[in-house]
């Protein structure tokens, strides 16, 4: 991570204070952020699911990879201070060497998440839910199509 | 012969699993639309390749016939309606499907889309007309919304239900229509698991929390039916001309 710090070194630089939000829970991502120092909260609704507080951990570029808004909210715990990149895609765009760190990230979290899963089946594997973990894992790796577009004209209430 | 209804399992994993746990106990499993959920953190590619997957599954252990709900629709058709896209690989790997009749014995099963534009109502007006017409001695038709009026699609404080259908039931007179949707309608004291209009039983099993799906068991040599949920067991014979009182409250 110490590697991000020097290469978002050009960035602007900005403060946040105890309390503040980087981004709120479903809010228009398109930003990236490079913790510098301090703490930061994640969470999603009233759950709070992480922490961040290791300098170079980087924030918001899954939101402007696949252009969805922000999946939850970011909110200082302490005074922190952040690189900062108000418009992520084009950072990412710009700087080949940003954008092969992040996918570096992006490919070590799948990896964990392949790996606890193939553990998983392993462990579990008499479960139809879990033993069909690989299969699934594979299929996704290699999904092509166009994104999925839910909703009915006919009855657009989601509760049925 | 023996079918299974399930249906708005909405993408609960250890209700699914619960139906392969079972499937062999039917000579037909019946999933009757909203197998995925929109409102899941999963995006509904990733849910529909689990789900895929879970068909193949229960399709090994008896056969099975899944229709489309409203969370199941993913994308627009050919004429720009919104559909069940991803259902059309369940129809490549062996599993009858939107748009598809099945005779399994002396039964014809009519399994309709959920349509969501005047090209898939003409469709389905179409499908059943067909059908109608080669008709043998039992015909099931498969529908994930309940009639308009019917018990079977009260919320607890409204009627919810499928106008379309009605009509199609009052034409045809099938001997039985498996639906969903309305998932509080069996839990509600002015609600039913069951109907009767004209000479066709309606069936809604509901949704519940937990890892068993409310389901309906239905016999249709015995002309039997039955309901099981976390509410209680109930019980409802073909033969007779209206449903039976509700036991569970």
């Amino acid at each position: 991570m110490a590697q991000m710090l020097e290469l978002a070194a050009g960035l602007p630089e900005i403060t946040v204070q105890p309390g503040e939000f980087l981004c709120i829970e479903g809010g228009a991502g398109g930003s990236i952020w490079v913790l510098i120092s301090g703490s930061l909260v994640v969470s999603k609704g009233d759950v709070q699911v992480n922490a961040i507080n290791r300098p170079g951990a980087i924030i918001g570029e899954v939101g402007v990879l696949l252009g969805s808004n922000h999946s939850a909210s970011v909110q200082a715990e302490t005074v922190c201070r952040l690189y900062y990149a108000a418009d992520g895609a084009a950072l990412l765009r710009t700087d080949p060497e940003i954008t092969t760190y992040v996918a570096t990230g992006l490919a070590e979290r799948l990896n964990f998440l392949t790996t606890y899963l193939a553990d998983l089946r392993h462990q579990y594997g008499d479960a139809p839910g879990l033993a069909m973990v690989g299969h699934v894992l594979n299929q996704l790796a290699s999904r092509e199509g166009p994104k999925a577009r839910p909703g009915s004209a006919r009855d657009p209430d989601p509760e049925y | 012969m023996r079918i299974l209804l399930v249906a708005d399992l909405h993408y609960a994993l250890p209700q699914f699993d619960w139906v392969v746990g079972n499937a062999e106990e039917f000579d037909l499993v019946v999933l009757a639309g909203d197998h995925l959920n929109i409102a899941s953190a999963v995006p509904l590619e990733a849910q529909s390749v689990v789900v895929m997957r879970y068909a193949t599954t229960i399709q090994a252990l008896a056969p099975l016939a899944m229709s489309s709900g409203n969370h199941d629709l993913t994308g627009p058709d050919a004429a720009g309606e919104q559909c069940a896209l991803w259902l059309d690989e369940a129809r490549t790997l062996g599993i009858p499907t939107d748009g598809d009749s099945l005779l399994v014995g002396d039964t014809l099963v009519t399994i309709c889309p959920w349509w969501d534009g005047e090209v898939g109502k003409a469709s389905v007006a179409a499908q059943l007309a067909r059908d109608a017409a080669r008709r043998p001695r039992h015909w099931v038709w498969i529908y994930h919304w309940p009639p308009l009026g019917s018990p079977t699609c009260w919320t607890g404080s409204r009627h919810y239900g499928d106008a379309d259908v009605l009509a199609w039931i009052e034409a045809y007179q099938p001997e039985v229509v498996l639906t969903g949707h309305v998932h509080q309608s069996p839990f509600k004291p002015d609600g039913a698991w069951t109907d009767r209009i004209g000479s066709t039983w309606v069936f809604n099993a509901g949704q519940q929390i937990g890892p068993v799906p409310a389901r309906i068991e239905l016999d249709l040599e015995a002309s039997q039916a039955v309901w099981e949920s976390l509410m209680g067991f109930e019980e409802q014979s073909l033969g007779e001309d209206r449903p039976a009182e509700r036991t569970v409250f």
